[in-house]
């Protein structure tokens, strides 16, 4: 799968005409609602929440936005950028963008231009409040005029642009509100340049908002509504009910199931997770690879995500999603048969043998074991998965834990040595997971492997995609040679979505009602 | 009497510091913390996260971060959230009033179905009526909450349409479009205590029913009903009372449920998210109202035992 490269994005006389096509029978007004779980703050910066980030990127504009077909930037705020040098970005901002209007920063028709200071401003700002995402080395950004700016990292860093948790995130904020509300007035009262201004805030009750009359763009919609219904079966009930519009994310196979099949209902899928067994290769006996390696010759996995997960997510022999910006590797699968003898024979010549009460053990320690997990589709593939483990003669079981139980007994060593592995998958997951340096902060694998993370570091130095990709895929590959991570399966993301709701994008680093991209509207 | 009251005010502080206190020392004893459901994270800012960690004062021992607490405690600061970095105080009272709301209509809903439904049941000892009630009683206390809120919700917001399935009335639209909204959630949080009570009050009133008072009534020439709502029940209310006062602890709890379904705005809702998150300052918050509302409950109902029973005085 080699998709033509667009690093370096232009105007894009394709997307014209891509949105020229589609706006013939769009309507104009209504309200969108769409439900949400908990939304207690709109600071853009200070959130890693799904809600939150889709509540406040109604408000505010990035420069650019990762495009709804392929991933691949599109331009927003900035009409164009390219690369001066392997380390410097230089962003060309539209012009005659303002700010939003009519509140107490900005009097009616005073809003002030976006310009190339407020994108150096909220760049600054970003790099030291933001605690969910990080821009990376980041050396220096400036203004070279009214709409230009430049950002300079201390090595070259094509993921700045790949990525969606990078500067996609890094929303232009304008200096006065934040310096006039402060910190924790700006995070009820945001003020940007989005298409749509907010009128009523109450934490986990009331959050609407109006269209902004003086978009560079021009909304469809009149208002958007979020509707506050935390759990997660009524939402989608309520959709059905016609109480809201649009559930943003839906990652529960079984409801997926259900509500494929409902009349007025549409499934939008995009992204997904990466869903797997990892290995703390630190501690016994899953430090010895013939360990591991027999575990994952003993299930029979292609069975278990067979049974319980497709259509609603594929079977992963790696941890590089299909969605992201590398290839597929499908050389990988070979690393996986399924071959319960062989890991028998494997285990008996790393010294396990059968017990008097039929468990497998070694100098009198069973070879027992709990995988840690939390709630989701993986407790009934590991639950296949742990029955066939005992059937061999290994002591496993499965425990079920909240999630931040579990996410500290994974960084602090889990010392089970088993795990069910879990990400988001975004484009740099194999960093986080793998790579030393996050040995128990992501990295609960605790796998420091020299030459992986040499590759690894190689290919975020490395702008030429074809390179990047070689050595990214090098890196998976040996990753999944050393068996630190047993792949499972990838998990597919939905937004369910009432049938009146027309150009909508499942949120991808923001939620995207008006680009040049789409333009959502409310038909009948 | 008011001696008494402020008596009773009194020995609340020492009781809510010591709850405080095992709150305190229990969630920082407990497995998950904030900061590292943070830097799980796969994109997270490391350094900014650790910063916060500091700023927070979540870097200290925990009984030093207990004595910052009690310090911010006297002076009415609950602290920050650590996740919506938003006062806790504020937090707590956008959503007592909806919990109140909520946990008082509920209470009603159970007194009022159980007490009328207890009474008959007495009075009709051993027959269908006394039967039902106690199917009732039995069906309503087995019943998982959460299970009767989904099936009204889908009965009554989506197969029937009579009632909104989510959130919270505004009064500006009026006082049925704000009751409309209160009754599935109160009707689904009542429904145990109701069954409960009606149990009660059934197995009271029989008590009561034989005794020598209630037997002089009827010789008397008394009506049934007399009998029953002036001679018998004015006496059969304080177990009720008592129980009522008792169990408003387990609404409370049962809110936590309720609201999460029915989108209620409550302070359960807050607290399971806080939860969740291992949002300590909002739990510790959560915790503390809950147990100041369960203290100050058990006080009127201790003070409405004076007014229901003449006899008893407090001095």
């Amino acid at each position: 799968m080699i998709k033509a490269r667009r690093l370096l994005a232009t105007g894009g006389l394709a997307l014209v005409l891509a949105t020229s096509a589609v706006a013939v029978a769009q309507e104009r007004g209504g309200t969108l609602r769409i439900a949400y779980t908990s939304i207690t703050q709109l600071d853009p910066y200070k959130t890693a929440a799904n809600d939150e980030i889709n509540a406040s990127s109604l408000v505010f504009d990035s420069l650019f936005i990762i495009g709804k077909d392929d991933f691949q930037p599109v331009p927003h705020l900035a009409e164009s950028w390219e690369a001066i040098d392997d380390t410097t970005w230089e962003f060309h901002l539209r012009e005659g963008v303002t700010f939003q209007d009519g509140n107490e920063v900005f009097a009616e028709g005073e809003g002030r231009e976006v310009t190339a200071e407020d994108v150096v401003y909220s760049v600054n700002r970003f790099m030291e409040v933001s605690t969910a995402f990080t821009l990376g080395d980041v050396t220096n950004v400036e203004a070279i005029d009214r709409y230009t700016v430049r950002i300079t990292t201390a090595a070259p860093d094509p993921f700045l642009v790949t990525d969606v948790n990078r500067l996609t995130r890094v929303v232009i904020v304008p200096r006065e509100a934040v310096e006039q509300f402060g910190e924790e007035g700006f995070a009820r009262n945001p003020i940007g340049s989005g298409p749509f201004e907010l009128t009523s805030f109450t934490p986990d009750q009331s959050l609407s908002f109006e269209r902004n009359e003086d978009y560079w763009l021009d909304p469809h919609l009149d208002a958007v509504e979020f509707v506050f219904i935390p759990d997660p079966t009524v939402q989608t009930i309520s959709v059905e009910a016609g109480e809201v519009d649009i559930v943003p994310y839906l990652f529960n196979i079984d409801s997926v199931a259900q509500l494929q099949d409902t009349p007025g209902i549409e499934l939008y899928p995009r992204g997904g997770s990466y869903r797997g067994l990892g290995f703390n290769v630190t501690t016994p006996p899953f430090d010895e690879f013939e360990v591991r390696d027999a575990i994952a010759k003993a299930v029979n996995i292609d069975a278990a995500v067979a049974s319980v997960v497709e259509p609603f997510g594929h079977r992963a022999y790696g941890q590089v999603p299909p969605w992201v910006d590398f290839e597929q590797d499908p050389s990988l699968a070979e690393l996986w048969p399924y071959d319960p003898e062989a890991a028998l024979e494997q285990l008996a010549s790393a010294g396990f043998t059968p017990g008097a009460d039929g468990v497998l053990q070694r100098d009198g320690q069973p070879l027992s074991f709990a995988i840690k997990t939390i709630a989701g589709s993986q407790v009934r593939v590991l639950t296949i998965l742990v029955t066939q483990l005992q059937e061999l003669g290994i002591d496993a079981t499965l425990q079920q834990q909240d999630v931040s139980v579990w996410a500290e007994d994974l960084q602090t060593g889990n010392e089970t040595g088993v795990f069910f592995d879990y990400s988001f998958a975004g484009t740099t997951g194999l960093y986080s997971l793998f790579h030393g340096d996050n040995a128990g902060l992501t990295n609960t694998h605790f796998y420091d492997n020299d030459e992986v993370d040499a590759l690894l570091d190689e290919a975020s130095r490395t702008v030429e995609y074809e390179e990047r990709n070689r050595l990214w895929l090098e890196a998976q590959r040996l990753i999944m040679q050393d068996r630190a991570a047993l792949p499972l399966y990838f998990e597919f993301g939905y937004s369910v979505v009432s049938d009146r709701v027309h150009d909508w994008v499942v949120p991808w680093g923001g939620l995207h009602l008006v680009t040049i991209e789409n333009n959502v509207w409310i038909g009948e | 009497m008011l001696a008494y009251l402020i008596r009773r005010l009194i020995a609340m502080v020492p009781v809510l510091l010591g709850i405080a206190f095992i709150t305190f020392a229990l969630i920082s004893f407990a497995p998950g913390d904030a900061i590292r459901l943070m830097l799980g994270s796969e994109s997270a800012n490391v350094e900014n996260v650790e910063r916060l960690r500091r700023e927070l004062g979540l870097d200290l021992p925990w009984y030093e971060q207990f004595a910052r607490y009690l310090g911010g405690l006297v002076q009415g600061d609950l602290g920050t959230s650590i996740t919506s970095r938003q006062p806790v105080a504020d937090q707590i009272w956008q959503r007592f009033p909806n919990t109140l709301v909520l946990t008082a209509a509920s209470l009603i809903v159970a007194l009022l179905i159980a007490v009328p439904l207890g009474v008959l049941a007495a009075a009709n000892h051993n027959r269908p009526a006394d039967y039902a009630a106690m199917g009732f009683a039995m069906v309503g206390v087995a019943m998982p909450n959460f299970w009767l809120g989904l099936l009204l919700l889908i009965l009554f917001g989506l197969e029937l349409r009579w009632l909104p399935i989510r959130g919270i009335g505004s009064l500006d639209d009026g006082l049925w479009q704000w009751a409309r909204h209160l009754i599935l959630p109160a009707v689904t949080l009542g429904t145990s205590l109701a069954a409960l009570l009606t149990r009660l009050t059934r197995n009271t009133m029989l008590d009561v029913l034989g005794e020598d008072y209630v037997r002089t009534a009827r010789s008397k020439g008394a009506r049934t009903r007399t009998v029953l709502y002036r001679h018998a029940l004015r006496n059969a209310l304080l177990p009720i009372v008592t129980t009522a006062g008792l169990q408003f602890g387990a609404l409370l709890g049962g809110a936590i449920i309720i609201e999460t379904i029915f989108s209620w705005p409550g302070l359960g809702l807050l607290s399971i998210n806080a939860i969740r998150q291992r949002d300590l300052p909002t739990m510790q918050g959560s915790v503390l109202v809950f147990a100041a509302c369960f203290m100050v409950v058990t006080l009127i109902t201790d003070l409405l035992y004076a007014a229901i029973n003449p006899r008893i005085r407090y001095g």
